[in-house]
């Protein structure tokens, strides 16, 4: 059995809480069914089924000679059989009709904000204090981000942020300006701990309260990565919203 | 890669650069990549990616600006809002917001089975064409949202987020990658020619281009696609796609760095998360030396 169309596909199922962050389901391989007609049927069963479950949910496909069946991904038949015959829960929820937002979310988003620009501006001014002959660039800001798993409930989800900031050292030697970045963050209060060496240079940990830097230093470039903790709002009537570590 | 490919084996989630390793055909090829990858002996040797651009400028036509004719009308506005706006017109499901009613819930139902059955097919259909003509190696994978996955997007983009201000008026249709179309190619060059055939074979169609090889992103410079949004139209409806552009080097760099630091699926530490950001830098360094030697070579 198993259909010859040389333009059989393999469906992709992936679901997830958040649009933004889908995992694997399952998949259909169409070459498996004995005609197009019956393959488009199972795809419309699973399609139905998802649907009236009320799942987040895409497809992925690959057709012809790019068709490639996942690995370690269960198939139609057997997440049928787990989740719609034997009643094993989903572990993804379905999406509420309504939002309901936490209390202090837009506290929070506020919060959350005004942290990123006054973190990213100390971490700029930081490394041109110690390097303020040398070119700076940021080579990873992508601002605020959700830094828990998507989820239908809001109040769930997590947010922080991250920023690595350049310095091109020319020739100064790794050790010197790994002092020099370490001397300045002393002086805003950072606690270091002892130098280390890694495999391409030298590098110091440190933390404040519960943001964390780590500054990285190698021939011709120093990296300082700055770390925030984690913003949340519970969903508890009246309550405020929470800083967490990472 | 063994905690990325472990995470893929466990069915949360999977790359095209654990898919490609756990393929004995492209296994090989991944290999490689990775391991060139993982010795950084070309941006080792500057002090950052901007010195390197700057050391290397790329050669051909991959690293021309966007002209203003594909982006923008000539009175300047957004040509892919400009589409939306009169597509909006003929097809009242794309003004659909979050709160639908009944009636709107069915209009959704037919434009996630159109999404699926009509205009991922033919996308889909377009891009392996061309991508035929690329020779063997290149890939195409496709995708489309369904109906609680597009709402759940509007949704999100209707609230406040962190970093993400609200925007009131955003609507079905302004998803405009509720279909994607991702084509691999295996170096510079047939990305070069790639980007050629697209520009020739759609003209008009493209609404958008984003050339992240001419005009890397702020804040993230070492990340390497071209995001192209393209018109489509199926039973006399419009709509979208997006179809992006990218080399097997590049798609593997971001595919590490994706699921490590951008979304730390995979909790690493700073010495990890040191050698991934590396990564990233040298597969841009590489993707830019493999135009500038091509173009030697007479290419």
């Amino acid at each position: 059995m198993g259909n010859n169309n040389p333009d059989a596909s393999v469906w992709v199922y992936e679901y997830g809480e958040a649009y933004d962050d889908l995992r694997p389901a399952f998949f259909i391989d169409e070459r498996i069914y004995s005609d197009p007609d019956l393959a488009e049927t199972v795809v419309e069963s699973a399609e139905a089924a998802l649907t009236r479950a009320g799942i987040i949910y895409e497809v992925e496909v690959t057709s012809g000679k790019y068709a490639t069946r996942p690995i370690g991904v269960p198939t139609w038949e057997e997440f049928k059989q787990r989740h719609f015959v034997e009643g094993v829960p989903l572990p993804v929820r379905p999406q509420p009709r309504e939002l309901i937002l936490p209390p202090s979310w837009q506290q929070m988003v506020r919060a959350v904000d005004e942290a990123y620009a006054s973190f990213r501006a100390e971490l700029i001014e930081l490394l041109t204090a110690a390097f303020p002959d040398r070119e700076l660039s940021v080579s990873w800001d992508r601002g605020p981000l959700r830094r828990s798993p998507g989820s239908v409930d809001w109040s769930e989800e997590s947010f922080g942020f991250e920023i690595t900031i350049d310095a091109s050292i020319g020739d100064l030697p790794a050790e010197v300006a790994l002092d020099r970045v370490s001397a300045t963050l002393g002086q805003q209060g950072w606690q270091l701990a002892d130098p280390v060496e890694v495999r391409t240079g030298v590098a110091v940990r440190g933390s404040r309260g519960l943001y964390t830097v780590y500054a990285d230093a190698r021939p011709l470039r120093l990296s300082l990565v700055g770390k925030s903790p984690l913003w949340r709002s519970p969903a508890d009537p009246g309550s405020d919203f929470v800083i967490e570590p990472r | 890669m063994v905690r990325l490919l472990a995470d893929h084996a466990a069915t949360d989630h999977r790359l095209n650069a654990t898919e490609a390793l756990l393929d004995p055909g492209r296994r090989p090829r991944a290999l490689d990549l990775l391991v060139e990858l993982a010795r950084t002996a070309t941006i080792s040797q500057y002090g950052s990616l901007s010195d390197f651009l700057v050391d290397n400028p790329g050669v051909g036509n991959l690293f021309d600006p966007v002209s203003d004719g594909i982006n923008t009308t000539p009175d300047g506005a957004s040509r892919m809002k400009a589409f939306e706006a009169a597509a909006r017109l003929r097809d009242s499901v794309r003004a659909v917001g979050p709160n639908p009613t009944p009636t709107e819930l069915t209009l959704l139902d037919d434009y996630g089975i159109r999404l699926r059955r009509r205009v991922l097919p033919a996308a889909k259909r377009e891009i392996a064409a061309l991508a035929e003509l690329l020779g063997g190696q290149a890939l195409v994978s496709a995708r489309a949202k369904k109906v609680n996955d597009l709402l759940n997007k509007v949704t999100r983009m209707t609230s406040d987020r962190p970093n993400r201000p609200a925007r009131p008026d955003y609507r079905i249709g302004d998803i405009i990658d509720a279909v994607g179309v991702r084509l691999t190619v295996p170096d510079m060059a047939t990305l070069e020619i790639a980007l050629g055939m697209v520009k020739e074979r759609f003209g008009d169609r493209i609404l958008e281009i984003e050339n992240m090889y001419a005009q890397p992103k702020a804040q993230a410079p070492s990340y390497r696609v071209i995001p192209i949004i393209i018109s489509i139209e199926t039973d006399g409806l419009p709509c979208t796609y997006e179809l992006q552009l990218t080399t097997q080097r590049a798609s593997i760099a971001a595919d590490i760095e994706h699921n490590t630091i951008y979304k730390p699926y995979v909790n690493i530490d700073e010495i990890q998360e040191a050698a991934v950001k590396d990564a990233m830098r040298e597969a841009a360094a590489l993707d830019q030396l493999e135009s500038i030697e091509q173009d030697d070579d007479g290419q």
